[in-house]
């Protein structure tokens, strides 16, 4: 299992909250603390004019048709100091429903999630050479240079660095990808 | 092995890796910094 990233819009992101609000009814805190996140994600995502280069992205699986909010995370395009575009992913949270439980097999199934449809929206909708993933606090560094420690093992053609709190994974263009929608092997 | 396969078990075996540290992830909403720093004042 895991989740695509799907652009989300005023209508979906109301969908998200949907089934979000179940579960902060449950935890006043969480909500209290969570609300100026989810409420910048939500006004960003309900502007009525469609940014090409800034928008809000779920996790989202879907079931028989059904759409379950898994997460969601801010995805800019920029033009640093090259001549050639990266996709930045920043801000992710997950939903509440996490809170509960969290195991490896959710964390990895949400990092893969995010890493392979960035990689797809480079190739696709939102064009980029390089993705860049930015990295909270020590414990997603430690995270994710276990990844990278994999990833360049396997596949050391993938140019992957750090900089400052930002994985970077380069020439993503090139990447030849087996699936199209974000399913893990 | 396909870049997707080695993308899920290096994610997956770096998970394996962080033990309970998983729960330091700052995804997760609970972990963001006004939460924590109100459950550590409630604690």
């Amino acid at each position: 299992m895991s989740f695509q990233l799907q652009r989300l819009d005023a209508h979906l992101f109301s969908d998200l909250m949907q089934q979000w609000n179940a579960l902060f009814e449950r935890d006043d805190i969480l909500w209290d603390h969570s609300k100026p996140y989810i409420e910048h994600a939500q006004r960003i995502a309900s502007e009525p004019t469609k940014d090409p280069r800034y928008g809000i992205y779920g996790l989202v699986a879907k079931t028989n048709g059904q759409l379950s909010y898994e997460g969601f995370t801010h995805i800019n395009q920029k033009l640093p100091k090259t001549p050639d575009a990266e996709l930045r992913l920043v801000w992710t949270s997950l939903s509440p429903k996490y809170e509960e439980k969290f195991d490896r097999n959710d964390l990895a199934t949400v990092t893969f999630s995010l890493l392979h449809g960035a990689i797809l929206l480079a190739q696709g909708e939102m064009k980029a050479r390089s993705i860049r993933l930015h990295l909270g606090n020590v414990t997603e560094r430690d995270y994710v240079l276990g990844i990278a420690k994999g990833l360049r093992w396997t596949h050391p053609n993938v140019e992957i660095a750090f900089a400052g709190n930002w994985l970077h994974i380069k020439n993503v263009d090139e990447l030849h990808l087996q699936s199209r929608s974000g399913e893990e092997p | 092995m396909t870049f997707e396969e080695a993308l899920w078990k290096a994610c997956l075996e770096s998970a394996k890796a962080l033990g309970d540290d998983i729960k330091k992830i700052s995804w997760l909403l609970s972990n963001k910094p006004a939460v924590a720093r109100e459950r550590d004042k409630a604690a």
